[in-house]
């Protein structure tokens, strides 16, 4: 893989099933079994045969609508799905805002749970210690509400601690799904500062978001998905033009359709 | 239909009295042995009767109908049954036990049976009569495209050379990271146990601080792990002693093995229980990061060992009241047999361990796994040598303690513990057995379908 990429996808494809019963337990699955029903499968293709190749120091936007396969292709590259076919490279050290939440136990502080998420994604316990309090601080919580359980925070607090935590890891590559409608609109500025800052320092960022004026201010690169594929490709301005037209009409662009 | 059943038979469980159940039950059940195969016998023969029945019917209100006239014969049958069977004994051999009325007894462990018999029958009907590939899928070692497929790792990829090379480095934090499609279910293992390695410290992080939470608002804390256990040894002893009318002037002998039992057995127990539900209820952390997801129930391990710790020197301060107060009470002295202590415990860690594994993985397809195991884990107490001495149990019912995960284990634990006697050869292959086969089954399906948690949380 050659140095100046950090993420190179190749032929990627996922595939994946899903039961579409409504309750998925094993009284069902005996139910049905005695009904002589059986369990009711669809297979996704959320992402199919995609390629590219994501320098360092690029910011790319992910635009597309609902199950374009956006948030799977992120996992993908997180590591956290494996392909079903084609390969991921990543070149650096990855974080991820992929769900709302910085740890998972909601009775447990926000300093718990920071060391807590620190410590799943590899850092020692002295590193993520001494990061807490940069944490704490960006995530702009009123006084002593780090060491207050999790549950007793905002919705805000809560989204903003939990991009406070992407953004202070020093990642090589910061994947972020929807983070940036947490906070107001101080925060967000704030936000878009340290993105700009992460950048500068060569880092590379990935942004799925459908606040489609945050990819144009923020990201020199754009790519559109839809149903799995990649359509297009390019500058934010123009991608996000043309998203926009076929949110409008409705119907994709006639030099996309054989796609 | 399962739901009516378990309704009818819960409703009988908790209208008899627990004090007369439990020692009837353990009277019944091994110091009667041949009332309990015959009523395992009779058992499986009405229950299977009853579903089959029940499963050709087309209707819900049928069925369950015809489910609880089933369960209604059982519950009859297993009252005259458990009451002959005392008799019987009163009969051949005026002993102590034979005073028992064996009736409340021998009506719960059918009741226990004919609900676990639901489960099996059912599962059984599931699997052989829709789809005989399903369960060939479950267990091939490709992992399969059907259910519960994990499409993810499964398909094996059509490498056509087209792509260039990549130095092929599957750690989780390393500089390049190469993510393809497994060849085989399982991902390369030896970087797995690196990474699982490198964040021991998170498991045992977690377990801390899991534990703070636990008990963050009771006033008398951590001291509920151990006045729990001490309390219900305490309510089965005196239940036992009522029953038998008075002890074997063998002082609190029968206490403290009731004791260190149940404390080694409540160690296996919540590592499997909470381990179960370890993967289901850490979907923010499972959805957002990529770790070993064997970390989880790792770290539930750990909770229940350092919850079992400190009911060690609670036992041995027993004894020695014990001791005190009764001097007829076994008193084992110190002997290098205590040696054999780290072994079993390290066993019944390992066994539990890889139950925890097993069932984490079942309760991501299925949710209710963790109600269908608190009935596993009743009775699988109760088939324990907890309640009752290993020494209980003659001939070939003997069976029963290597038949049982946490059998040859309990039973060397109370026979160091207690008796201060050797282990024979069997009893320590039974322990080394299941540890390794809870753990290499358990470990089997935890980490070929890992990769697909991430989907189906």
């Amino acid at each position: 893989m050659p140095e100046e990429l950090a993420v190179r996808i190749e032929d990627l494809s996922i595939t994946y099933k899903v039961s579409l019963e409504s309750k998925r337990t094993l009284k069902n699955a005996l139910m049905r079994a005695s009904l002589r029903q059986e369990s009711r499968m669809r297979t996704i293709e959320a992402v199919k045969h995609l390629t590219l190749d994501i320098p360092h120091g690029s910011v790319l936007g992910i635009v597309g609508s609902n199950g374009a396969g956006k948030s799977t292709l992120m996992r993908c590259i997180a590591g956290i799905l494996t392909p079903t076919q084609g390969r991921v490279g990543v070149n650096g050290k990855i974080s991820t805002l992929l769900a709302l939440g910085v740890g998972f136990n909601q009775s447990l502080s926000g300093r718990d749970n920071i060391i807590l998420g620190g410590l799943a994604s590899g850092l020692s316990k002295e590193e993520i210690e001494s990061k807490t309090d940069d944490i704490a601080k960006f995530a702009d919580l009123p006084d002593g509400f780090i060491d207050l359980p999790v549950r007793t925070y905002s919705s805000g607090m809560y989204g903003r601690l939990s991009f406070s935590v992407a953004v202070n890891m020093t990642p090589d590559i910061l994947l972020l799904d929807e983070a940036l409608s947490a906070g107001d609109a101080a925060f967000k500025e704030k936000s878009f500062d340290r993105m700009r800052q992460l950048c500068a320092e060569a880092r590379t960022i990935l942004i799925v978001s459908h606040a489609l004026a945050t990819v144009t201010e923020l990201c020199d690169e754009a790519i559109w998905m839809h149903k799995g594929t990649m359509l297009a490709q390019g500058k934010p301005e123009k991608i996000v033009d043309e998203y926009l037209k076929f949110l409008n009409v409705g119907t994709l662009p006639s030099n996309y359709e054989d796609m | 239909m399962v739901v009516g059943l378990i309704g009818a038979t819960a409703g009988a469980t908790v209208g008899a009295s627990t004090v007369e159940t439990v020692l009837n039950f353990l009277t019944a059940t091994f110091f009667v042995p041949a009332s309990f195969f015959t009523g395992v016998f009779f058992t499986t023969a009405f229950s299977t009767g009853a579903f089959f029945t029940a499963a050709f019917l087309p209707t819900t209100f049928l069925a369950t109908a015809f489910l609880a006239i089933g369960a209604f014969f059982v519950v009859a049958f297993a009252a005259a049954f458990g009451a002959a069977i005392a008799l019987l004994d009163s009969k051949i051999a005026g002993s102590k036990s034979a005073e028992i009325n064996a009736t409340p007894a021998a009506l719960l462990i059918h009741l226990e049976l004919f609900k676990l018999l639901t489960i099996l029958i059912f599962t059984f009907r599931n699997f052989s009569r829709h789809s005989p590939a399903r369960i060939r899928r479950f267990f091939s070692p490709i992992g399969g495209r059907g259910w519960p497929a994990s499409a993810t790792c499964a398909q094996i990829c059509s490498w056509d050379g087209r792509l260039t090379p990549m130095p092929a480095n599957q750690d989780f934090v390393s500089k390049v990271q190469v993510f393809e499609p497994h060849k085989a279910s399982l991902p390369p293992l030896i970087p797995y146990f690196k990474e699982f390695w490198n964040r021991r410290v998170f498991a045992t992080e977690l377990a801390r601080f899991n534990d703070k939470a636990e008990y963050l608002g009771s006033r008398i804390g951590k001291a509920w792990l151990i006045l729990n256990p001490l309390l219900l040894g305490i309510v089965y002893y005196v239940v036992i002693i009522i029953i038998r009318g008075g002890s074997d002037n063998d002082g609190l002998t029968r206490l403290n093995h009731l004791l260190i039992g149940l404390f080694t057995f409540y160690f296996a127990q919540t590592t499997v229980m909470s381990g179960a539900q370890s993967i289901t209820l850490g979907g923010r952390l499972i959805l957002n990061q990529a770790f070993p997801r064997i970390l989880l129930p790792f770290s539930c391990a750990i909770q229940a060992f350092r919850q079992f710790l400190p009911t060690v020197p609670v036992y041995i301060l027993v004894l020695i009241v014990g001791n005190w107060i009764s001097p007829a009470t076994k008193f084992a002295g110190i002997s290098w047999n205590f040696l054999w202590i780290p072994f079993i415990i390290a066993c019944i860690a390992l066994t539990a361990f890889g139950l925890a594994l097993l069932f984490a993985t079942m309760n991501v397809y299925f949710r209710d796994t963790n109600k269908i195991l608190t009935y596993v884990t009743r009775i699988w107490m109760y088939l324990s040598p907890i309640l009752w001495l290993p020494s209980a149990l003659h001939g070939s019912s003997k069976i029963l303690l290597y038949v049982n995960p946490l059998g040859p284990a309990l039973t060397a634990n109370s026979r160091i513990w207690i008796d201060n006697s050797a282990l024979s050869v069997n009893i320590v292959l039974g322990c080394l057995f299941w540890a390794v086969a809870s753990m290499a089954i358990g470990g089997y399906f935890f980490i070929s379908r890992e990769r697909d948690f991430a989907i189906r949380i």
